[in-house]
């Protein structure tokens, strides 16, 4: 009787010691299932997936190569004018207004989900190296340099490149050099 | 205004010119037979900023050029002709698929002469766009703070 009073009590307390056991190892079979570092739980909200965007939109700009370590844009296989496109840079002011909407879109995403951090924060708690944050940067400073004469000459909407500007701005991206 | 500049736009403490390549900065050579490209289908003319600042003016200038050289020779000749300029690279970064670029500072001013060159190879016709950026701190002290 008296073993049965000392257990009684405790019961119930087994099940949550298992429950808190059981979703930690959740939690990091999750982050082990995604690839990604579990200091990557502090960020916001689909964090991981507007940085991949934002690399993704660079990377047309730039001929389709990697950015930050993130694989390259690839258009699709079967559309061969769009291969074209973004292989010979032969991309237009349009392309460039539209893919810098999308840019700036993910980046105030990235701003509203992690508030006070900057963008090297950011991609530090992803686990990118310091040459894939650098490469990164200077992707997004070259488009500067790529949009500020567009904006100037009405190529590009000016109000694009002004958004553009602060974004950066907010996520202490420096100017360019 | 100065002959070959071409106005665009002022805001309040900055002016926005073009020129034609006549006014290209003599030092930043470019190597014969190199024509104006863009960064994509459209070509633009080299582009010009002045920002002028309580302390100092910026002066930038920056321009894409289509040059007859592959990517190494074209790295090898800007290395060559911006050094005799008085340029010496301070950081070269080469990344795959074919990228070259550089960033240079002037042995005399320091960074407040700074120039980037990035080569970009297109493997598909092995072509060679070049982005340049020229940034001068010109230093200023009114002469009101000089007075005084």
């Amino acid at each position: 009787m008296k073993l049965t009073y000392t257990l009684q009590p405790s019961f119930p307390y087994h099940w949550l010691y298992g429950l808190i056991i059981a979703f930690a190892l959740m939690m990091s079979l999750y982050f082990i299932g995604l690839n990604l570092p579990l200091a990557e739980a502090r960020l916001g909200t689909g964090t991981p997936n507007y940085v991949r965007q934002t690399a993704t939109h660079l990377s047309k700009l730039n001929g389709g190569v990697s950015v930050g370590g993130f694989p390259g844009f690839e258009p699709p296989k079967d559309d061969k004018d769009y291969q074209e496109k973004i292989k010979n840079r032969s991309y237009t002011a349009q392309d460039v207004n539209d893919w810098v909407r999308e840019i700036n879109n993910y980046l105030q995403q990235i701003i509203k989900q992690n508030p006070n951090m900057t963008l090297k924060q950011i991609l530090i708690q992803l686990g990118l190296t310091a040459e894939q944050i650098d490469d990164f940067v200077e992707n997004l400073q070259l488009v500067y340099i790529i949009i500020e004469p567009m904006a100037k000459f009405r190529l590009v909407n000016p109000v694009t490149f002004e958004t553009y500007k602060e974004v950066l701005s907010i996520l202490g991206v420096p100017a360019p050099w | 205004m100065v002959k070959g500049f071409q106005f665009l736009q002022r805001e309040i403490n900055t002016l926005y010119f073009t020129s034609d390549l006549d006014n290209w900065p003599s030092d930043v050579p470019l190597p014969p037979e190199t024509v104006m490209s863009g960064a994509g289908a459209d070509v633009l003319p080299p582009f010009w900023k002045f920002e002028l600042n309580a302390d100092k003016t910026l002066e930038i200038v920056s321009a894409w050029f289509l040059i007859p050289l592959n990517l190494e020779a074209g790295y090898a000749w800007f290395s060559e002709a911006l050094t005799q300029q008085g340029w010496h690279e301070v950081k070269k970064v080469h990344f795959p698929p074919p990228t070259i670029r550089c960033s240079y500072h002037h042995r005399e001013y320091g960074r407040q002469r700074r120039l980037e060159v990035h080569l970009f190879l297109n493997p598909h016709n092995e072509e060679v766009r070049v982005m340049i950026w020229r940034l001068i701190e010109h230093l200023y002290t009114s002469p009101t703070h000089e007075i005084a």
